[in-house]
């Protein structure tokens, strides 16, 4: 009898063995080490600025509601931070609450000589309460430009770019020595002219792309109006309004993060809670097709879902070109947030698992949305990603070293 | 049991505090929130309405202004079936705006007839356009800024009596009226509010006539004023808002509906009525928030759904609706059914 106690217990111990293997293999993880932005330059969170400096350094714009935004330098090697710019200390401004040089939302932007561009945004990014704009010159000054040299430690401000509006979005073309943003929250297009320090405004884009995109022709890319993908031409000078053809499955769903290709192409795109991977196809704009409202078309393909089943797509809020030209994405489900990467050859994802935090797992990421916030990539692949305040997991930078370096450069 | 008593009355007492509230903001809100969007057939930058009238067949005619090269863009609004339609020309022999636009214009108006139109140059002179292509300069209204002898400050609006005479301002903020019976342009010894010291940029931003006999109308300070056009008594109504700018009015049911705020600013509503001799005030307006432009998730869509663009022109359909045509490169038609909103 004794002997069959035993028995029927060593199976029900195998059986429970069984379902946790099982479980293992259902929720693999992916390792990240983790850096937290230096307390005293933020309030918990960041949004969309990350880049990679040409001097092998990580470049974040930091949020601190009601107070000075700042720009801080992260050093891979020393893996020490930073602080670059004080927004007030610079520009003398002393505003807060809603008018404080509060964030640093714009991604930053590399020229070609390694001078950092950033620019600045009103703390709170709420426009009904925000009766100033453009009206009293006592509410917020506008966002201002700034320019560092890593090689000189040099900051120089450029001064206010639009009366009283924040400055969002950004993309560089190093050719033709320009930047472009857009205004918050008229959400006019702007062209920064670095050599002459002249700013031209095209007028309003009808949507405010936190990403956007440029290609090697130097055009211009970004959400505007529902259902319309806008382009900038820099060598007829104009905006072009591109009503968007969806192929594929599912309905077309306004992307949030935007990445060029590798070959200069294509665009990849993610949608918050984006049922699929969006692959805009630059070779199929259409400037003679007629549509009422646009002034051309352009194919965007729902290539395939954006999180395996039977997870649910969370906020896709960030996102990258990996250095082997794959597109990595955060995606949060099933509670955590995972990783994915989407290749554009085989048009299929990998779900690369569920970010956790090296030595620390009590620091995970949930699937909460907008957790992350950014992303950029080195030149050795390694991934580096912006998460902001949540629970325990402090305002920060994951690195997932050499993760999109190509097949035989990631030993 | 005392316990139970604090709580039932507590309830009731939070009940009843919610409920005044509510009350209240029904009572004393200007609703612009839900305006509806139509969208104009025209590109990008050809979409800038400068222009609205209703017909006598009560469908609403638009223009956008695209450049001199390429003369205006046209529209028409059936407010019976909500349709619109992109018109190449208005039905002849009625004068084309691209013949009132042909230079420079700050202000430009079709005469109650429709056969002819008045414009206010860039520089401030009025001139008056006939439908068979002919061209009447009537004199110089607008006058300069103070030390500042080249920047003309020239109204934005141009409006009628009952008897047809033509009406804006000019220097130093003086109302002329062009009578077309006598071929007689004057300034009136009639002046728009303006503080000491601002005069010279006291120009009209918009007027409307009103049920009354009144000419009410908006100046670019942001002062509302009446005008009688028998008597030529001026009266000042003060400023609805605390920003500059008047960008448009129109009538309906009876209460004087108007935008203002300045151009690189956010327009927001108010209203007047002329048997209160009160305002209320309104916010900043809003499109089609239920609608899929603005899904609850995609913040970036038009940021909220709020107009960020000053306006181009507003006027009354018949039924009491209000048409907004705001300007800029993505500029639109909006409606304001005001009685919906609960502002009858």
């Amino acid at each position: 009898m004794r002997a069959l106690r035993l028995s029927s217990w060593a199976i029900v111990m195998a059986c429970l063995l069984a379902l946790l293997a099982a479980g293992q293999r259902a929720v693999f993880a992916i390792e990240a080490e983790m850096y937290p932005v230096p307390e005293k330059t933020h309030s918990g969170a960041g949004w969309t600025a990350i880049q990679y400096g040409l001097d092998g350094k990580v470049y974040v714009g930091t949020g601190n509601y009601g107070h000075s935004g700042h720009l801080v330098c992260f050093d891979p090697e020393t893996k020490e931070w930073k602080d670059i710019i004080d927004a007030h200390q610079v520009t003398r401004e002393n505003g807060t609450g809603l008018d404080s040089q509060g964030k640093f939302h714009a991604k930053p932007q590399v020229d070609a000589d390694g001078v950092i561009w950033a620019g600045t945004l009103q703390a709170i990014v709420d426009v009904a309460n925000r009766a100033e704009n453009g009206e009293d010159a006592t509410g917020y000054p506008g966002g201002h430009l700034f320019s560092y040299d890593p090689k000189t430690g040099v900051v120089r401000d450029h001064g206010i770019l639009k009366k009283q509006q924040g400055i969002m979005g950004g993309a560089i073309d190093r050719e033709r020595r320009r930047l472009y943003y857009w205004s918050y929250p008229k959400l006019h297009f702007l062209i920064y002219d670095i050599e002459a320090n002249t700013l031209r405004d095209l007028g309003q884009l009808g949507g405010g792309p936190r990403y956007m995109a440029i290609d090697p022709k130097g055009r211009v890319f970004g959400m505007g109006r529902f259902g319309i993908f806008w382009m900038y031409d820099p060598e007829t000078d104009r905006l072009y309004d591109l009503a968007v053809q969806v192929r594929g499955d599912g309905e077309h769903q306004e992307p949030y993060v935007i990445v060029m290709s590798a070959d200069g192409e294509r665009i990849f795109a993610s949608a918050i809670q984006g049922e699929y991977v969006m692959e805009f196809d630059l070779k199929s704009i259409d400037l003679k097709a007629e549509v009422p409202g646009a002034d051309g078309t352009i194919v965007c393909y729902n290539v395939c879902r954006s999180i395996p089943e039977p997870l649910k797509p969370g906020d896709q809020h960030a996102g990258a070109l990996g250095k082997d030209g794959r597109y990595y994405y955060t995606n949060p489900a099933g509670g955590g947030t995972h990783l994915i990467r989407y290749d554009p050859q085989e048009r299929a994802i990998e779900d690369l698992g569920v970010i956790t935090i090296k030595g620390n797992p009590e620091l995970n990421p949930t699937d909460a949305p907008q957790l992350a916030q950014g992303a950029c990539v080195g030149t050795d692949g390694t991934l580096y990603m912006m998460f902001i305040q949540h629970k325990k997991l402090p305002y920060c930078v994951l690195v997932f070293d050499k993760l999109t370096a190509p097949k035989g450069e990631d030993e | 049991m005392k316990s139970m008593n604090h709580r039932m009355w507590g309830s009731v007492a939070r009940f009843l505090l919610l409920a005044v509230l509510l009350c209240g903001r029904a009572a004393g809100a200007l609703d612009t929130t839900d305006l509806k969007k139509v969208d104009l057939p025209f590109l990008p930058g050809e979409r800038s309405v400068s222009q609205l009238v209703v017909a006598p067949d009560g469908k609403v005619y638009g223009t956008c202004i695209v450049s001199r090269e390429q003369g205006p863009r046209l529209f028409r609004y059936d407010p019976q079936n909500g349709s619109l339609d992109s018109v190449g020309r208005l039905p002849d022999p009625l004068i084309q705006p691209e013949d009132l636009l042909g230079g420079a214009v700050t202000a430009w108006a079709w005469d109650p007839s429709w056969m002819g139109g008045y414009c206010l140059s860039d520089t401030g002179a009025m001139r008056f356009y006939k439908a068979d292509g002919t061209e009447q300069e009537l004199g110089q209204v607008a006058g300069t800024l103070a030390f500042a002898p080249t920047e003309y400050q020239v109204s934005k609006a141009i409006f009628f009596d009952a008897e047809g005479n033509v009406y804006t301002a000019g220097s130093g903020g003086a109302i002329y009226r062009y009578s077309p019976a006598e071929k007689k342009l004057e300034a009136l010894g009639a002046w728009l509010p303006a503080v000491t010291g601002r005069e010279s940029w006291a120009s009209l931003d918009a007027a409307v006539l009103g049920p009354d006999g009144l000419v009410y109308g908006g100046t670019f300070d942001g002062y509302l004023f009446t005008f009688d056009p028998k008597t030529l008594e001026v009266v000042n109504l003060g400023k609805p808002l605390r920003q500059r700018r008047i960008q448009g009015l129109a009538f309906s049911k009876g209460k004087l509906y108007g935008i203002g705020g300045e151009d690189e600013g956010m327009p927001r509503a108010f209203a007047f009525d002329p048997k209160t001799r009160g305002f209320e005030l309104g916010g900043l307006l809003r499109a089609d928030t239920n609608g899929t432009d603005y899904p609850p998730t995609g913040i970036m869509k038009g940021e909220q759904g709020y107009i960020y663009e000053p306006i181009g022109a507003m006027v009354t359909d018949e039924q009491g609706n209000i048409y907004i045509g705001t300007t800029g490169r993505l500029g639109n038609l909006y409606v304001w059914e005001v009685e919906q909103s609960g502002q009858s």
